[in-house]
This record gives structure tokens, C-alpha cells and sequence, in this order.
């Protein structure tokens, strides 16, 4: 485990690499999921 | 098949089919992307030149492949719209573009932490990375031109044109490597002569390509699904289906 993490001594650029990629993607769902929620209120208000 | 076909161009019957889309992309999406996580990770070898820095390429090539895969989508998506006059086109187009954006910003990000060990630098103005960078700024310019122009039936028109004349860029990134003389290594996955890569390497790339596209249509279509409320909110067919579920919760 520890070795593994360690990925021959390239851990920071890997890591680092995955990090972004993982925020980025995950942030490009959570945020228009939540932007629909939002939407869905506003229009209840507005319709209903 | 013409009714089927025909559905991709109504808004109320497409934002339907989003809402059972999503689920099933998603369930799609997780055991390709468990996959090509562990095997790219874990399971596969390093390699005997980059060691375990090499894994970097199970984020860098899917994010490049679809930066450039969207973007067809996108031009593509712009010429039926602007042909056809299929608003419904116009807004998926604008979440194309939004991913596509984002997914060129991770194959320069993850480019650059993969240059500074091999290559010693983070950033060289050579024909891939600058041609990969103008496609950044293309998308860019489609999205600042959309959101500019108050008037949107004329933004979707304008920001699609932008779009189709940005296709010549395309053929650029892919030959760069071939064209140039460039730092960038030339082309793994599609050689024809002998494959470059080991099949407990390859897989695992392969697993994430697909798990990529699955991840960008899932980000496609819940951007679209706020596009198509944020301009469809005025019809009937909205009202309607938000009485019904607020009358499901109910009953």
C-alpha cells in the first residue's frame, strides 16, 4: 500500500493529475445537478 | 424511425428521455470506470522508461481524445442546427461546448504534470500543445460569443458558425505529431503497423476512454436538461409536467 502510493517516487505528479481531473469532473456534475434544483424551485414558485 | 428520429428535435419529449438517460449512463458509467481505475492504477506494470509516472496517460489521453471528439460534436450539433433550424440542437451544442471546454483545460493540465518529470518543463510552444491550447481558446470564444449576445436565437447562429470554422483546427492537433517535428510522442492507440502498447496497459486506457465519453454525455445532458427549463419555462408542456410532479409527491 504504502509503495503503491508512493508510484516509484512520481507520487506528487500522479496524484496530482488524478486530483484535478477527479474536482473537475465531479465538480461538472455536482454543480449542474444543483443549479437543477434550484431551477426546479424557482419555477414551482413561479408556476404553481 | 422518422418519429424516432423526429423526438431529437422536440424539447419536451428529448427532456424526458434525459431523465431515465441519466440513471442508466450512470450505471453504465461505474463498473468501466472501476476498471480502468484499478487497471490503470494498480494492475498494470509500470513503464520500463517513465516508471509509475507513465500512469498519468489513463487521465491524459481520455481527456484529450474527447476534447477533440467534442468538439465534432459540437460542429456537428452547430450544422444541424443552423440547417435545419432545430433549437433543440442549439442547446445541447452549448453544454458540448461547456464540457468540452473543461475536458481541454484537464488534457493541458494533465499534459503539463506529465511534461515537468519527462520533458523537464511544464510548457513548450510546440504544434501539439499549441494547437491542443488555440482549441482551449475555441471553445472559449464559442462560449463568451453565446453568452454576449443577449438576443439567443442570434447567439445560437453566430457561436455556430464560430464553431464550424473552427473545425480546421481539428485535423491540426491530430497530425501535429506526425507533421512537426514535437516533443509530443506520436500517436499509441491508433497505429496500424504494430501495436505500441501492452495489452495490460492498453485495456485499462480503453476502459477509461469509454468511461470518459460516458462521463461527458452524463455532463452533456444534465446541463442541457438547465438549458431546456432556463428557455422552455414559458410553455405549457413545463407547467404541465411540474403540476404532475408535484401531484405524484402528493399522492
Amino acid at each position: 500500500m504504502q509503495t503503491w502510493l508512493m508510484m516509484g517516487g512520481y507520487a506528487p505528479y500522479v496524484w496530482t493529475a488524478f486530483g484535478v481531473v477527479g474536482v473537475v469532473l465531479i465538480g461538472n456534475m455536482v454543480v449542474p445537478y444543483w443549479q437543477y434544483r434550484v431551477l426546479l424551485q424557482t419555477l414551482k414558485k413561479e408556476i404553481i | 424511425m422518422w418519429s424516432w428520429l423526429h423526438s431529437f428535435a422536440s424539447a419536451p419529449i428529448f427532456f424526458r428521455r434525459i431523465q431515465y438517460l441519466l440513471p442508466a449512463l450512470s450505471v453504465l458509467l461505474l463498473p468501466i470506470l472501476a476498471y480502468g481505475l484499478i487497471g490503470g492504477l494498480y494492475l498494470a506494470p509500470a513503464d520500463y522508461q517513465q516508471g509509475d509516472a507513465f500512469r498519468i496517460i489513463y487521465v491524459h489521453v481520455p481527456s484529450a481524445f474527447l476534447s477533440m471528439s467534442l468538439y465534432m460534436l459540437l460542429a456537428t450539433l452547430s450544422f444541424i442546427g443552423l440547417v435545419w433550424h432545430i433549437k433543440l440542437c442549439f442547446m445541447l451544442a452549448k453544454s458540448t461546448a461547456m464540457v468540452g471546454a473543461w475536458l481541454t483545460f484537464l488534457a493541458l493540465v494533465t499534459g503539463a504534470i506529465w511534461g515537468k518529470p519527462m520533458w523537464g518543463t511544464w510548457w513548450i510552444w510546440d504544434a501539439r500543445l499549441t494547437s491542443e491550447l488555440l482549441l482551449l481558446f475555441l471553445y472559449m470564444g464559442y462560449l463568451a460569443l453565446h453568452n454576449a449576445l443577449p438576443d439567443k436565437q442570434k447567439a445560437d447562429k453566430i457561436s455556430s458558425v464560430l464553431a464550424l470554422i473552427g473545425v480546421v483546427n481539428i485535423p491540426i492537433i491530430h497530425y501535429s505529431v506526425v507533421w512537426w517535428n514535437t516533443l509530443h510522442q506520436g500517436a499509441t492507440m491508433t497505429r496500424l503497423d504494430r501495436p505500441a502498447i501492452e495489452a495490460s496497459m492498453r485495456d485499462p486506457l480503453l476502459a477509461m476512454i469509454v468511461a470518459f465519453f460516458l462521463l461527458a454525455g452524463i455532463m452533456i445532458l444534465l446541463n442541457t436538461r438547465n438549458e431546456i427549463l432556463r428557455r422552455e419555462k414559458k410553455a405549457a408542456w413545463v407547467k404541465q409536467w411540474l403540476m404532475s410532479k408535484a401531484s405524484c409527491k402528493r399522492g
